[in-house]
């Protein structure tokens, strides 16, 4: 019970305290009624606060550029024995836009908690600004509003100004949907005097830029900003030990300003017409002028083809297209160099391409001309600009070298290494455990095997056919023989010997070669009577002697009778 | 329990079915990235007939699961069928990369290598082929030297040739059904085996360790255990269910 009483005495008190301790936020400017090209003080300043206050700064950025910030700072006060601390952040802005606007209420987030900050109002005096601050204004001035997709706008900033002033910053203009080419950034600010409206002024310019617009539609170029450090007029002391114009000048007071320029607006329209399809952007007015330096080489020496492209207008943002060259005609990627005219504003320059080409056969070639389509802003139309073919006559080469370098062989490289893909096809299913051998390779053994035992059946029936042959022959040979001797002869004797013998030769399967009296004596002895051998030896002892013989003239008109009958008894007898 | 009731259901829807049309099922699991279901469908084919594409499409299926060790077993029984097919050549030679035991073959004489790799590389239907060819040739150049129509001295020197090739082609056949009928091999399908001294799993009988994927020659077949020879030498017994036999 008395615990209890106790941590309600503690709690409380702790209320008490938190009570003490409640955090305040709240936002404030340093002045409420500026001129355009004023900046404005803008505080955020937390009371009691635990930890650093964030803030979320960006519903301001609309109407508002921060210049610098934050700035952070931390309050610790005792009061009669109190303490109040306060975190303070604070911003430099500049405004946009003229006229009544509000900051708004943000987003401060301290710890866990979130408070918001009271909305302010500051009234900006537009036009006022100008008249107000003659003494220092840029003037941005664009030489055309309207223009064409790539069509240069160029826009000169000057700075006009009546006091003395050192530029400490510039913040160089950004534009959505321009591209951008500077033409002069002041390195040293050079004023001349110049008067407006009788008053006389100090003029400088500062920049001056080639916008080209990308796209079509009202586009705005933003402001361009300066830091400056004006020279404050000086009060005169009077009488003053130092009031002397060295010490002035020595110990001069400045005063830290920022000057704005307008925005600018350029309405794009697009082309009057519609592009052509080789149109690839190029806006102005070009020339090409294509060349080769040697016309005439051999195959394997070097041509230097140049191209030329000069003019005004948006050079860089564009490219040439794709240029054929004949084929077996080598081709170097081209060196390019671009080359500006620097003395005018018009973006102008000389843009060179130089390829390097290499005749690898012999011939005439033809360089096709090259062309440039692009819109002339002047005439508001599409032109075509186009280079003169060019003729190269290639003579062949002292020797004939292989051209070799057009392509370097490479191995295919692998990517990732995987398994390779499934088979799909219907397979020709093998009953498991059923090994069978096709019966094509039995029989490779089978005709082998029969190869070997054929040879015995081969020669058995070579022999018997060619016997039965003999046969035949021997049969027919009395029969072929006597037609023979019926028929006359020129020679009687040889005529009738050659009968003989191959009715013999038949008859008895004798060779053919080596038949005489003798041998044929012997071969059809115990064949024949004697009687008849003898016979068959005296008429080939006849024949042979022929008709040189001794009985030569009474035998050649019956020899050939005598051995159809001869040959008739042996016939007989042999069979 | 999920496994067993897909297979239920295949088993249903599979039975009486022909082997082309299972075969195509399968085909369109593995198309449809269901290589599970493919692999089922394929080992139940595998058990009713023998094709070296079946087993490419097997080990494939294995290979997407990650079951290295039955991808290197499916390749195995494909290349045996096929030696030369080169899809299975090279999906096991990739798949083998991927195994973790790296065994080192002791380096052979070239002559040795050469016989081994045509021992390898040729089926015994070849060598059954080669041989006819050889004999039959042998044959037919007995018949041209009877019948004298070849010369003398070339029929002799392409007789001795003919011959040394049929006993050579005859021999390597002998050599390569023995080596198919005697030698039994298997692929280690657990992620790692300890291989023991002696068939009884005790922790200090561990000789050595091998992994998924590796192939091993089985010596001797106990209940349960095999004793082991690895391509190098080791020797060992390992639990017969964390190997599948060739």
């Amino acid at each position: 019970m008395k615990k209890q009483l106790i941590y309600r005495a503690i709690s409380i008190v702790f209320m008490i305290n938190i009570s003490w301790s409640q955090v305040t936020v709240t936002a404030s400017v340093d002045v409420n009624r500026i001129s355009q090209n004023e900046t404005v003080g803008f505080k955020i300043v937390a009371v009691n606060a635990d930890g650093t206050p964030n803030v979320d700064i960006s519903p301001i950025l609309k109407n508002f550029k921060i210049v610098s910030g934050p700035a952070q700072q931390t309050n610790i006060q005792w009061v009669n024995g109190a303490m109040t601390s306060s975190r303070s952040l604070s911003w430099t802005l500049l405004t946009k836009v003229g006229g009544r606007i509000n900051i708004p209420s943000l987003n401060v987030t301290i710890g866990k908690n979130v408070y918001r900050t009271n909305p302010i109002g500051i009234h900006v005096e537009k036009g006022a600004g100008r008249s107000q601050m003659a003494n220092l204004f840029i003037e941005a001035k664009p030489d055309k509003e309207q223009a064409f997709p790539g069509e240069q706008v160029t826009v000169t900033y000057r700075l006009f100004t009546r006091v003395n002033l050192s530029i400490e910053n510039i913040e160089y203009p950004k534009s959505v949907g321009f591209w951008n080419e500077d033409l002069r950034v002041a390195q040293t600010v050079r004023f001349r005097d110049t008067q407006i409206q009788g008053v006389g002024y100090k003029v400088a310019t500062l920049y001056k830029a080639a916008m080209f617009p990308t796209q079509t539609g009202n586009l705005t170029i933003d402001p361009m900003t300066v830091i400056c450090n004006v020279e404050k007029p000086k009060k005169r002391r009077p009488g003053g030990a130092f009031d002397d114009p060295f010490f002035n000048s020595m110990f001069r007071e400045t005063q830290r300003q920022f000057i704005q320029s307008d925005s600018i607006n350029i309405e794009v329209s697009s082309y009057p017409k519609t592009p052509p399809g080789d149109f690839s952007g190029a806006v102005g007015q070009f020339n090409i002028e294509t060349w080769v330096d040697t016309p005439n080489v051999k195959v394997n020496e070097a041509i230097t083809f140049k191209i030329k492209l000069s003019g005004t207008g948006n050079l860089n943002q564009f490219n040439l297209g794709d240029i054929s060259f004949p084929q077996n005609m080598e081709v170097f990627p081209p060196t390019s160099s671009f080359k500006r005219d620097e003395f005018r504003d018009e973006l102008t320059g000389v843009q060179n391409l130089e390829y390097i080409l290499i005749p690898r056969s012999a011939g005439n070639f033809r360089l096709n001309p090259i062309t440039l389509t692009y819109f002339d802003p002047t005439i508001e139309s599409f032109v075509t600009a186009r280079s003169k073919t060019a003729q190269i006559v290639v003579r062949p080469g002292d020797k004939n070298i292989i051209a070799s370098t057009r392509f370097n062989r490479e191995d295919v490289a692998l990517i990732g290494e995987d398994i390779r893909y499934i088979r799909t096809g219907k397979p020709k299913w093998r009953q498991k455990g059923n090994q069978t051998i096709p019966i094509w390779v039995w029989s490779t053994y089978i005709v082998a095997i029969a190869l070997f035992v054929f040879p015995g059946i081969f020669t058995k029936m070579k022999d018997n056919r060619m016997s039965t042959s003999d046969v035949r022959k021997s049969r027919g040979a009395l029969k072929i023989a006597i037609k023979y001797l019926a028929k006359p002869a020129e020679d009687p004797f040889s005529h009738t010997a050659s009968v003989l013998y191959s009715y013999f030769q038949s008859k008895l399967f004798l060779s053919s070669e080596n038949l005489d009296p003798l041998s044929l004596e012997m071969n059809l002895s115990g064949k024949i009577s004697t009687d008849l051998i003898a016979e068959t030896v005296a008429i080939s002892k006849l024949c042979d002697a022929g008709r040189f013989g001794p009985d030569a003239a009474e035998s050649e008109s019956t020899l050939q009778s005598q051995g159809a009958a001869l040959l008739k008894k042996i016939d007989g007898e042999l069979a | 329990m999920r496994k067993s009731l897909i297979l239920m259901v295949f088993s249903t829807l599979i039975f009486g079915q022909s082997s082309d049309s299972l075969f195509s099922i399968g085909n369109r699991f593995y198309d449809a990235e269901q290589y599970t279901q493919a692999a089922n469908i394929y080992e139940r084919l595998s058990q009713q007939v023998d094709h070296e594409d079946l087993y490419l499409n097997l080990g494939n299926s294995y290979f997407r699961m990650g079951e290295i060790g039955h991808a290197v077993w499916a390749y195995e029984k494909g290349y045996a069928l096929s030696p030369r097919d080169r899809d299975i050549n090279y999906n096991l030679n990739f798949v083998r990369s991927q195994v973790r035991d790296r065994i080192q073959p002791p380096d052979d004489f070239f002559v040795v290598a050469f016989y081994r790799a045509i021992l390898e590389k040729l089926t015994i239907l070849d060598l059954l082929i080669m041989g006819g060819l050889f004999f039959a040739g042998l044959g037919g150049l007995f018949i041209l030297r009877i019948n004298g129509s070849i010369p003398e001295k070339m029929g002799g020197i392409l007789n001795g040739i003919l011959l040394v090739s049929v006993l050579v082609t005859g021999w390597i056949m002998l050599d390569k059904y023995w080596d198919v009928s005697d030698k039994q091999e298997g692929i280690v399908i657990a992620s790692a085996v300890d291989v023991r001294s002696a068939p009884i799993a005790r922790g200090e009988n561990v000789v050595f360790r091998i992994h998924e994927g590796t192939k091993v020659d089985i010596t001797t077949m106990q209940p349960g255990w095999y004793e082991v020879i690895l391509l190098d030498g080791k020797k060992g017994w390992i639990p017969a269910e964390e190997v599948r036999t060739l």
